[in-house]
């Protein structure tokens, strides 16, 4: 089983191999938990996202084509099921609210008084405030670029767009982190 | 290369995830341009602090809830299946079942109403006029033709 490549498991997951699933999730789970936490900023929205997409990808296994790559194809799924968190969420106030303030307040409860500790937490604090501002679509084109370093190709498969709509997306999202940053840039 | 061009291109720059002849040229172009070796230096910085944004702690693997959810689901299926399955033993008798069901829901929706849209005799007998104002006069308000029919002639 570890020697088979992630699009050859598929084929084991459409004939419903839980084993085939099991190891599938062993090499990919983390990078969707990456994508799905820094996409809404909470650990319990990160966790029941990574849950969706496991279970859509078991359930839409048979549909899986292997011209496509897999690592492209489970991103596809991940930035889909972001976009839909996103989009009930905001049927869901107290949703959407909780999940920036998360993070930090976790932070704050366990953090040491340290200046330093306090100072880099605001920051981080900061930057998830002015990721958060960010339109889902823009967000998740600059997190697939920064933290899961796809090409703009993969990425824009991802997103279901062309090239140019990406490179849009990214410009107009690195301008708003630009004005919303400024400030820390120039403590910087 | 022109600027605007380059700037699209800058973050897969930074990241080094450009062709190398394509890196070459945007450091060709980016030794000769200030503004876009600017633009360089901001995306830097919001590269790096963006570095800044928390990635999730350690965390069990969601293996054991995503099998407790396909269970459930091959459950409901299955209880769906066995259901079918006692009242319709085989699929030539759901096939059966289902026309029958649709021939008689048709039949008993048309037996309503006629072809050129009066009414059966016992609907006549709860509301005489009502037929009759809808195929006589047209897309007239309902209280238009109730009053006229009862001798006012003002309309609401």
């Amino acid at each position: 089983m570890h020697a088979e490549t992630d699009e050859s498991l598929m084929k084991f997951i459409a004939r419903k191999d839980r084993a085939a699933l099991r190891e599938l999730m062993r090499r990919h789970e983390a990078r969707v938990r990456r994508l799905t936490y820094r996409f809404t900023g909470s650990d319990d929205a990160a966790a029941e996202l990574v849950q969706d997409v496991f279970f859509k990808v078991y359930t839409a296994a048979g549909s899986y084509s292997p011209k496509a790559r897999f690592t492209t194809w489970l991103y596809r799924i991940t930035a889909n099921h972001c976009l839909n968190y996103i989009r009930g969420s905001r049927n869901n106030p107290v949703q959407q609210l909780a999940a920036p303030l998360e993070a930090a307040e976790a932070r704050a409860a366990t953090a040491a008084t340290q200046l330093s500790v306090l100072e880099k937490d605001e920051q981080a604090l900061r930057v998830r405030q002015a990721v958060d501002s960010l339109p889902e679509r823009q967000r998740l084109a600059i997190l697939l670029l920064r933290f899961e370093e796809l090409s703009y190709r993969d990425a824009a498969e991802a997103l279901s767009c062309s090239v140019s709509a990406l490179e849009a997306l990214v410009h107009r999202g690195l301008e708003t982190l630009k004005k919303q940053l400024s400030d820390m840039q120039k403590e910087a | 290369m022109a600027c605007d061009k380059i700037e699209k291109k800058l973050p897969l720059y930074l990241q080094g995830s450009l062709p190398e002849k394509e890196c070459r040229s945007i450091a060709a172009h980016l030794a000769g341009c200030d503004c876009c070796r600017g633009r360089l230096e901001e995306l830097q910085q919001v590269w790096r602090l963006l570095g800044g944004l928390a990635g999730p702690g350690p965390a069990a693997s969601s293996y054991p809830r995503v099998l407790a959810r396909i269970d459930s689901r091959e459950q409901r299926s299955g209880f769906l299946r066995s259901w079918l399955e006692q009242l319709m033993p085989s699929f030539a008798g759901t096939a059966a079942a289902v026309m029958i069901l649709a021939f008689v829901s048709g039949a008993l929706l048309s037996s309503q109403y006629y072809p050129d849209g009066t009414a059966p005799e016992q609907a006549e007998s709860v509301e005489p006029a009502y037929s009759e104002m809808l195929s006589e006069s047209g897309p007239e308000s309902l209280f238009t033709i109730y009053f006229k029919q009862n001798g006012e002639e003002n309309s609401l």
